[in-house]
């Protein structure tokens, strides 16, 4: 009898395994072979030279040593990551600090609050290459919207895409405007699960707007900053469609606004005018951002994580 | 082929020492090529950042990767 019945519970325990590998099959095979299988296939490019379009010799780390300590490859590379780390920087600041004011605003739900939450929003929805295309002529130096409006006030504008000093920050400036709707909506969300009651005991103890900002929602949005540093990392580090819409695949004027993705881009898959495919120093430079990318991100999420307070 | 014209004469004698010509043909079966070198760099140029002495060594020294008689 006892037998019996675990018969049965093993055969309906083996069923309900069954089932969840069915289940989980279409997912396991879709994800194998459109992601696992080339990022496992960019790994073993990395190692080979390439003569034209199929993998010639195994070369050992030497495309890694190339593209990180070789001229001119590796002046490139170095160019690109600092490039990289000013966009997250900035946006970090810019971007992310804005929205975190904005989030503070829309949570004192003043009149109208409920359209101004739509309004920071709005870009969010719309894809970065008509972003891109809209704030190119925007900022066109001759007929663009930006230098017509500091003309009205006497301000003689610049070009701002094809000045050297200034064609990364446009492109920044560019992102935060399509982008701070996202950070905005998080960390709103995160000041909304602060409870009522904390806030108004800090209100009745006395504490004014930058008090309240600074010594209870900053600390108990952690979990929201969190999030919006990673995402913020991974973005900033992955940045491709705005300055490849905005700025060639060049980085142009000069290289000023070249980045990894570009860099990497252009490398593997050929320039405009000359369509010579690396896929071997390209391959290496994919393995290198995405290492990088997934070991300052673990690290941070670990740091950040730690400060996070649970209400 | 000669040319009559004196003007295109000029130009046809430029392009056998043209920079953008001889990149194009030559300088584009290895990385980095000869183009995007020159195309960088006169960019930069262009923008006061670069000396046209500079970037004729930046061409130089991109090339020399593969050009052997650019190897010192």
């Amino acid at each position: 009898m006892t037998t019996d019945r675990l018969r049965r519970a093993a055969l309906a325990r083996r069923k309900r395994s069954l089932w969840i590998a069915v289940l989980l099959a279409p997912g396991l095979i879709v994800m194998g072979l459109f992601v696992a299988a080339p990022l496992l296939s960019a790994f073993r490019y990395a190692f080979y030279s390439f003569h034209g379009l199929a993998p010639a010799d195994f070369i050992g780390l030497r495309n890694f040593t190339e593209v990180l300590t070789e001229a001119p490859f590796a002046d490139w590379t170095w160019r690109a990551l600092r490039h990289n780390g000013v966009v997250f920087a900035a946006l970090m600041v810019a971007q992310n600090g804005l929205a975190f004011l904005i989030a503070f605003v829309l949570l004192k739900a003043l009149p109208g609050h409920r359209l101004h939450q739509v309004i920071v929003f709005l870009p969010v929805v719309l894809s970065a290459v008509i972003v891109g295309f809209l704030w190119k002529l925007f900022l066109h130096p001759l007929f663009g919207l930006v230098n017509a409006a500091l003309a009205l006030v006497g301000v003689q504008g610049l070009p701002w895409l094809g000045d050297e000093r200034t064609a990364l920050g446009a492109i920044i400036f560019t992102n935060a405007w399509h982008w701070v709707g996202f950070p905005a909506l998080i960390f709103l969300a995160g000041m909304q699960r602060i409870s009522k009651e904390t806030l108004e005991a800090a209100r009745i103890d006395g504490a004014g707007d930058w008090r309240l900002m600074t010594g209870i929602i900053w600390p108990l949005v952690a979990p929201a900053t969190t999030i919006v540093f990673i995402l913020t990392f991974i973005g900033s580090f992955n940045w491709f469609e705005l300055p490849y819409v905005m700025a060639g695949l060049n980085g142009s004027p000069g290289g000023a606004t070249d980045v990894l993705g570009l860099y990497f881009y252009r490398t593997a898959f050929g320039n405009v005018t000359s369509g010579l495919q690396d896929f071997g120093h390209g391959s290496a430079l994919a393995v290198l951002m995405f290492l990088f990318i997934a070991i300052v991100s673990g690290l941070a999420l670990r740091v950040l994580r730690r400060r996070e307070i649970q209400v | 082929m000669t040319l009559s014209d004196p003007m295109l004469a000029e130009v046809a004698k430029l392009n056998e020492t043209s920079m953008p010509y001889i990149t194009a043909v030559h300088f584009r079966y290895e990385t980095p090529t000869g183009s995007e070198l020159l195309q960088s760099g006169v960019q930069k140029m262009m923008a006061g950042s670069m000396t046209p002495a500079e970037v004729g060594a930046s061409l130089t020294q991109g090339i020399s990767r593969y050009f052997k008689p650019f190897q010192k």
